[in-house]
């Protein structure tokens, strides 16, 4: 497939289209994997799959060399991965969640969900366990970690009966996740994380003491990055109701500054945690999260 | 020079402010927007400069553009020569209306100020003058020196005809030559005049309206006559009034006949009818005037001509060959005896004529009200069926008889489509006088049931036939009289306005003895008294009405009808009278006048281009607001891309 063409299948702004998550999941990953140059998933294992012709640069220990000598051809072994790793997916569906945009094609919370629905499908297509966990201002659903046929149903339709409402209490989440989480773990955090910037990396930082990877996807609008310049506004919190009369075009530029210095901040804070945080807008191609995602895969496989 | 067809649509340019004003004090309210944190939001003023400007000037200007091509558009734009130009260049064109309400309501006087008034304002311009009622009156044609036109318009007179300005419109038209004109139309427009004016191609042309009259036309209006006249010699005389004006008027009406006057007074209420009888005794002069008794706006309807005599006879003509037949003569002698005697208890008395069969006989039957045809004048074979009965059809009566050798006839009835009866036998054909039936009762339904009851009943019953013709496929309903065996011996049969009557019995004394009886003279009266024409007799007319083959038919003069009166020397009287379409108080506008003389279609064509002479605009104007508008609807999207639209909360999909 072209590159172009799969990366198409990875914009929100057709993935938004496609209703069910199931074969929004699908389309975005099969059409992810078929691009790449070569399967990340083949290989680790020890059971045997199947040949395939030898390509320039994968690791000639792969190579069978019997076969070499019978067919005078270089293939290599593929083996069927075997794990048994744990990938939490950990959702905030909070009122901020639901903001969309002029220039947004969908709110973040339908953004965050096509993601953690991508990792679901993706986790699940390799064997690996999965859980999901979303919460507002208390934990509003939790699927345990199974990898039985039904699971990534059950997560999918968690994930479609989603509606953002109330404050976020990510240390309520991330203390319920402590208590839950098993060794040889993934947790993928999916959050707008505003105005959690000296608290949320240190949460995240805890769960790799019980040798958990972890990955904190930001996930913001457009408009939150750069505020429009419009005449004037009554701004409402979508969390706490509460209000500004003010003109945007006259402190636009102020809330970008501030907004910018939050966002180093954060990614500072994460990196000095040593967790990996990765900012998207809700009009990034999926295939940034799902490159995060088979990175830290590939790292703890 | 640019001129509107519809001035007053650019009134609407004033709604020009409306757009503007509500741009400058429109206030746009503080917009809600929920957003996922204030954190970094800091309150500021709203920003109060410039409230009060335009945000997009360039758009506005293009939708007030765009607003005002279209308003000029609709005012139908034109760009005419300045008239100073076109009056070096132009000949100019005095169409004066002369017909009969122009000497009512002081039109003509303003019509000859107007007219004077046009050659004074352009003393350098030739000027032709063309003067119209029913047609062309006068044509002067153009000419600089304006001296005769003057004397001319001085000497103008209204007429008592009705005005039909097409063929004056044309020939003014026409006038002006290639390079167009000023065509100056002077008349009181009134509607039913003007209404139905054909279409005309005013070319290079400006058409100048100049209404005499800009008050409205009230007036009494003596709408009509007419006279009956009764059984016991008294006429009743009937007239009707119009009173259109907005007050009761009191209308003292009279009727002047034979040197004697009677008076009435009349109450008539603002816009009413009310009709108005006089009983007189029959006067010996026939000429009758009923008349209003006192002037008013308009005076040609103030009287009314009327003839109060003997309702003129009924014309028979009887048809002959050239040798007729002894029985024959004495069948026609008997048919004239009838319808010739005169016991002066009838009112109605009938004249019969005599024609020897040519091929001219036709022609002269349209002013004969009934034709009689013996038996042996049908059977001659020289008849021109077809003219008979388009005589039929178009009122006449014909009255034909059958007898010995009547197959043909019946045939060439069939033929021409005139009955469907059939020959069925003849019966007494030996030269033995034996009765062979006698009449039967007559059917109520019958119109000479009314005629023959008692003693005159009976004495038609005691007829006896001795010959007929028995006839098939009769229908009921056609049949005015049967023998007692039920043969039809008397048929009406209905042909256009007409009809055509056949008799299955010759009135000669072979084959009857009813011509010898008292009921054969109301009998023959009662048949031919069908073909008495309407309205009595006389003709009605008003002065200068178009001349048709009725008039023809009872030689009439063309002068007889240029003056209101009773003409006595035409075969039947003539009434003449003004036209009441004259009394009409309507007129029409000069903007309907112009679309009058433009034309439906081509009103149709530019809805907003009327009869203005000159270059229309229309398409350029039209092309212009379609360019705008295309720059407006692309402006409107650059700037709708650049500004944010709508509510920001109100989004699709936010369901997940």
């Amino acid at each position: 497939m072209p590159i172009q063409a799969f990366k198409s299948l990875l914009d929100p702004a057709n993935l938004s289209r496609i209703e069910p998550f199931t074969l929004l999941a699908r389309t975005a990953v099969e059409g992810y994997l078929s691009g790449l140059h070569r399967s990340v998933f083949q290989g680790f294992g020890s059971e045997f799959l199947q040949y395939r012709h030898y390509t320039p640069g994968e690791d000639l220990k792969y190579v069978d060399w019997k076969l070499y000598a019978r067919s005078d051809r270089l293939h290599t072994k593929v083996f069927q991965e075997e794990t048994n790793m744990n990938v939490y997916l950990v959702l905030d569906a909070s009122a901020s969640m639901h903001y969309q945009g002029d220039d947004a094609v969908c709110s973040k919370l339908r953004y965050a969900s096509m993601i953690a629905a991508c990792l679901a499908y993706m986790a699940n297509r390799q064997g690996d366990n999965i859980s999901l966990l979303t919460y507002q201002d208390k934990i509003t659903g939790f699927i345990e970690p199974g990898h039985r046929n039904q699971q990534l149903h059950r997560v999918l339709l968690e994930l479609a009966r989603i509606k953002p409402q109330g404050e976020g209490n990510h240390a309520a989440a991330l203390n319920f996740l402590e208590k839950h989480v098993g060794n040889r773990g993934l947790v993928v955090f999916l959050s707008d994380m505003l105005e959690q910037e000296d608290t949320l990396p240190k949460f995240l930082s805890r769960l790799r003491l019980l040798h958990c990877d972890c990955i904190g996807l930001q996930i913001l609008d457009p408009d939150e990055i750069a505020l429009p310049r419009r005449a004037s506004a009554r701004f409402e919190d979508m969390e706490s109701g509460s209000e500004v009369l003010t003109s945007p075009a006259t402190v636009a530029d102020h809330y970008d500054q501030q907004m910018k210095a939050f966002m180093q901040k954060l990614k500072s804070a994460f990196h000095r945690e040593q967790v990996d945080y990765l900012p998207l807008t809700s009009n990034d191609n999926l295939g940034h999260a799902l490159a995060a995602y088979l990175h830290h895969r590939e790292k703890n496989g | 020079m640019l001129q509107f067809a519809q001035p007053a649509v650019l009134w609407a340019l004033a709604g020009l402010a409306i757009p503007v004003f509500l741009h400058l004090v429109n206030r746009r309210p503080a917009v809600r927007w929920r957003f996922p944190s204030l954190r970094f939001l800091k309150t500021a003023p709203l920003p109060r400069q410039g409230r009060r400007r335009i945000s997009d000037p360039l758009l506005l200007l293009l939708r007030l553009l765009l607003y005002t091509l279209l308003i000029l558009l609709a005012a139908g734009p034109h760009w005419v020569e300045s008239p100073d130009e076109a009056a070096e260049q132009s000949t100019g064109v005095l169409m004066i209306d002369l017909s009969a309400s122009m000497s009512g309501w002081g039109s003509m006087e303003r019509a000859r100020e107007s007219a004077l008034a046009i050659l004074a304002e352009n003393p350098q311009s030739p000027f032709a003058l063309v003067t119209f009622a029913d047609g062309i009156i006068d044509t002067i044609e153009p000419q600089s020196d304006h001296a005769l036109l003057r004397q001319a318009i001085r000497g103008l007179q209204p007429t008592r005809f009705p005005a039909r300005p097409d063929a004056a419109l044309e020939t003014s038209l026409n006038l002006t030559g290639q390079t167009g004109g000023d065509v100056h139309l002077i008349s009181d427009f009134q509607k039913t005049a003007w209404e139905n004016l054909a279409s005309q191609n005013i070319g290079n042309n400006r058409m100048h309206f100049h209404p005499t009259s800009d008050r409205p036309r009230h007036n009494v209006v003596l709408l009509t006559g007419v006279s009956y006249l009764r059984e016991d010699k008294q006429l009743d005389v009937l007239t009707q009034l119009r009173n259109d004006s907005p007050r009761r008027q009191t209308i003292p009406l009279q009727l002047q006949a034979d040197g004697q006057r009677y008076e009435q007074t009349v109450e008539i209420d603002p816009w009413e009818t009310v009709p108005v009888a006089f009983d007189i005794p029959l006067p010996q002069n026939p000429h009758g005037i009923v008349s209003i008794g006192e002037d008013d706006a308009y005076n040609d309807d103030n009287e009314w001509h009327l003839y109060l005599g003997n309702p003129p006879p009924i014309r028979v003509a009887v048809i002959l060959t050239s040798n007729p037949e002894p029985l024959a003569a004495e069948e026609l002698f008997f048919i004239q005896t009838a319808l010739e005697t005169f016991t002066g208890a009838e009112n109605t008395r009938f004249q019969v004529e005599f024609l020897t069969y040519n091929l001219a006989v036709p022609a002269r039957l349209q002013s004969y009200d009934a034709v009689f045809i013996s038996n042996a004048t049908a059977t001659s074979g020289s008849l021109d069926y077809p003219a008979l009965k388009e005589f039929a059809a178009n009122g006449g009566t014909v009255f034909s008889t059958l007898d010995s050798g009547s197959v043909q006839t019946l045939r060439a009835l069939r033929d021409n489509n005139i009955v469907s009866l059939r020959h069925g036998g003849q019966t007494g054909r030996e030269m033995i006088l034996q009765v062979a039936d006698n009449i039967g009762k007559l059917s109520p339904t019958s119109r000479l049931s009314g005629t023959f009851s008692g003693d005159a009943a009976r004495d038609l019953y005691l007829a006896s036939l001795y010959s007929f013709v028995r006839l098939e496929g009769a229908t009921a309903e056609t049949v005015l009289l049967r023998t007692e065996s039920g043969d039809p011996l008397l048929i009406e049969q209905p042909v256009g306005l007409g009809r055509w009557m056949i008799s299955a019995l010759s009135f000669h004394t072979r084959a009857s003895d009813l011509p010898l009886r008292n009921s054969f003279l109301p009998l023959i009266k009662e048949l031919f008294l069908v073909a008495a024409p309407e309205g009595g007799g006389f003709v009605h007319t008003t002065c200068r009405s178009t001349v048709s083959e009725t008039l023809d038919a009872i030689n009439t003069e063309p002068g007889d009808i240029d003056q209101p009166g009773l003409v006595l020397e035409t075969t039947r009287p003539l009434i003449v009278n003004v036209d009441r379409a004259e009394s009409d108080p309507e007129t029409l506008q000069p903007d309907e006048l112009r679309r009058q003389i433009q034309g439906r279609a081509a009103t149709t064509r530019h809805s907003f281009a009327t009869a203005l002479p000159g270059i229309s605009l229309w398409p350029w104007f039209a092309l212009a607001a379609f360019i705008i508008f295309l720059a407006e609807c692309l402006l409107g999207s650059v700037l709708g891309n650049r500004r944010p639209t709508g509510n920001p909360v109100q989004r699709k999909g936010d369901g997940i």
